[in-house]
């Protein structure tokens, strides 16, 4: 046992004598962690708030059977082939490349003299890709319509009427505003499972809506990348982009992954300045007492330990107090409390990785302090 | 045993080389006292710096005992000094946010000795300072401040003792304490390097140089 001094003891000693160097060290790590947070909790709340309105612009794939034309899917009297309706479940488990995966069969019928376009619409029940299952706008409960505008005002229905299609009798649960666009005024979603055994096509799907998510390559290459990702788990599918969705969609994600980016290094980067500006004006101050040691024997590794180890003190202090203060700060930006960073698993990364980034960023102003000979930074030069 | 060939040491200032040693050779047997006097400015410290290892040459060769200083690296050097060599710097040194007790156990970071500890206490006793070992050192006076610095150099018992003008600025009951543990640490059979501007009377050196101008005379 050693019944001298302990670096700890002089760490700590030292902290409490520089008080307004501990202070500043201190503040600059809080600081910078709580807008890391802060800013990881409004980058969290960006991206769910593009999902919603992207999720409102409509899915922005087109999944059909080989040799569909999308044009064609979209006329009145298409009779195209279909697809098995597993399909859309082997797509929910093993596609890495959609979300919100929703299956439907859709056929154009005759009710009352006037053509209608029947869309069976299976509403999203799993998780697809890890994320949560979102409804669409078309989700209907068994034995329940929704009717487009022209067709409700073509069979004069209106919420709360009964419409009996294809010899079964459907409550009209709202009538959608109207889009200006035909097949879309002339839709009367109904359950996928009840206009499969109407039109005698159980288990087929003749189309399924997907919405494409975060692809790791650009613009141009999007396409063909989701195609080759989806045929992967189902081969005999044809996949059609809404271009200007799919492009709106992954333009704003790139964009919100940008800022987020800038925002953060700007933010590694000061906090680096000022770690380093700090630990320099430290070691300048302490020159005499690094010469001190070494003049002593004392090996520069433990001299740089001196250094380090304050750093790691004030920083696991400074993270613990900044993970605080920017979930307080997430809260006072009204970053929706779901996305708060999950505090155990943040804690415990911020524990580790700041004091590591804060060592990383003071070694060159440590070893700097330790490049010079003791009798120089003891100042004792005699000429 | 101590031993410089040829020892040379320039500073570069103002694009010019000032020479703080100049071409010096000695030789100091083991367990002797030696005194180096000179004048301020005549390279007393530069010899001290050098011999401890705490600066580079910039030409010739020191020995100290089977190690030779000029051929090695900082670690080596740092190393060195741990195992034997401990330096009492006319400045003293202390480190401001340790106590006189502390600042005496710093060596012990470099090399932990059970009795430590122990000894501190005994070596601060002893150069009177029993009263000021929870005291920092802004709040001693510039003799105690000597003392402690002694007391820090001589913890680990070292083979060699450089000390540099350690009376130079005390009274004489200071001066009598810091230099009365000097002889002993000779009687214990330390080789000693004292340098100093004056002539000291409570001493009597083994050998004795004359350093003027970064040369040895006569």
């Amino acid at each position: 046992m050693n019944h001298g001094i302990t670096l700890l003891r002089m760490i700590l000693r030292e902290m409490q004598q520089s008080k307004l160097n501990t202070l500043f060290c201190l503040l600059t790590v809080a600081v910078a962690v709580s807008v890391l947070v802060a800013l990881l909790s409004i980058t969290q709340d960006s991206v769910d708030a593009t999902r919603r309105m992207m999720k409102d612009m409509g899915f922005n794939l087109l999944i059909t059977a080989k040799g569909v034309d999308p044009a064609r899917y979209q006329a009145l009297d298409f009779d195209g082939p279909d697809l098995p309706e597993d399909y859309v479940d082997k797509l929910v488990k093993d596609a890495k490349l959609a979300q919100h995966i929703v299956g439907k069969y859709q056929k154009c019928v005759q009710v009352n003299g006037c053509t209608i376009v029947l869309t069976g619409i299976l509403a999203e029940k799993t998780e697809a890709g890890g994320m949560k299952p979102m409804p669409t706008a078309y989700d209907v409960a068994d034995d329940t319509v929704l009717v487009g505008s022209a067709a409700a005002s073509a069979l004069r229905v209106e919420a709360g009427a009964k419409l009996t299609l294809l010899g079964k009798e459907f409550a009209v649960k709202r009538v959608l505003t109207e889009t200006g666009m035909i097949p879309e005024d002339i839709r009367v979603f109904a359950p996928l499972h009840q206009v499969q055994e109407l039109v005698g096509k159980a288990g087929r799907v003749n189309a399924i809506d997907a919405l494409a998510c975060q692809c790791p390559v650009s613009a141009k290459d999007i396409v063909a990348y989701l195609a080759k990702g989806i045929q992967a788990v189902i081969p005999d599918v044809e996949v059609h982009p809404y271009q200007s969705i799919l492009l709106a969609r992954h333009q704003q994600r790139v964009l919100v992954d940008r800022i987020a980016l800038a925002a953060l290094s700007v933010v590694m980067m000061a906090s680096a300045a000022a770690i380093w500006g700090l630990t320099h004006q430290n070691v300048r101050n302490r020159r005499r007492e690094i010469g001190v040691l070494r003049a002593l024997g004392v090996a520069d590794g433990r001299v740089a330990l001196l250094f380090l180890g304050k750093i790691a003190i004030y920083s696991v202090a400074g993270a613990v107090a900044g993970l605080k203060a920017g979930q307080g700060l997430a809260r006072v930006l009204r970053v929706t409390e779901q996305n708060l960073p999950a505090p155990d698993n943040l804690l415990l990364m911020l524990l580790i990785g700041t004091p590591v980034a804060a060592m990383v960023f003071a070694l060159p102003a440590i070893v700097g302090g330790l490049l010079t000979e003791p009798a120089e930074a003891l100042g004792d030069r005699e000429a | 045993m101590i031993r410089l060939e040829n020892v040379s040491k320039h500073y570069p200032r103002a694009g010019e080389a000032v020479k703080a040693l100049d071409a010096v050779s000695l030789e100091i047997p083991r367990g002797a006292l030696a005194l180096v006097r000179g004048p301020s400015g005549s390279g007393k410290t530069t010899l001290v710096n050098l011999v401890a290892g705490l600066a580079r040459a910039t030409s010739g060769t020191i020995r100290v005992g089977e190690d030779e200083i000029t051929r090695m690296g900082p670690r080596q050097r740092a190393a060195f000094r741990a195992r034997g060599l401990a330096v009492v710097f006319q400045m003293f040194h202390l480190v401001p946010y340790l106590t006189a007790l502390e600042n005496v156990l710093l060596p012990t970071l470099a090399r932990p000795s059970r009795e430590a500890l122990e000894r501190a206490y005994e070596l601060l006793v002893r150069l009177g300072l029993s009263q000021r070992m929870g005291h920092y050192p802004a709040e001693l006076s510039v003799g105690e401040r000597q003392r402690c610095a002694l007391a820090r150099a001589v913890l680990n018992r070292p083979g060699i003792l450089l000390a540099d003008e350690p009376t130079g600025n005390l009274d004489e009951t200071s001066a009598g304490y810091v230099l009365d543990l000097l002889e002993q640490s000779r009687r214990d059979g330390a080789t000693i390097l004292l340098v100093s501007h004056q002539h000291i009377d409570r001493i009597t050196p083994t050998i004795e140089f004359q350093l003027r101008g970064g040369r040895l005379q006569g």
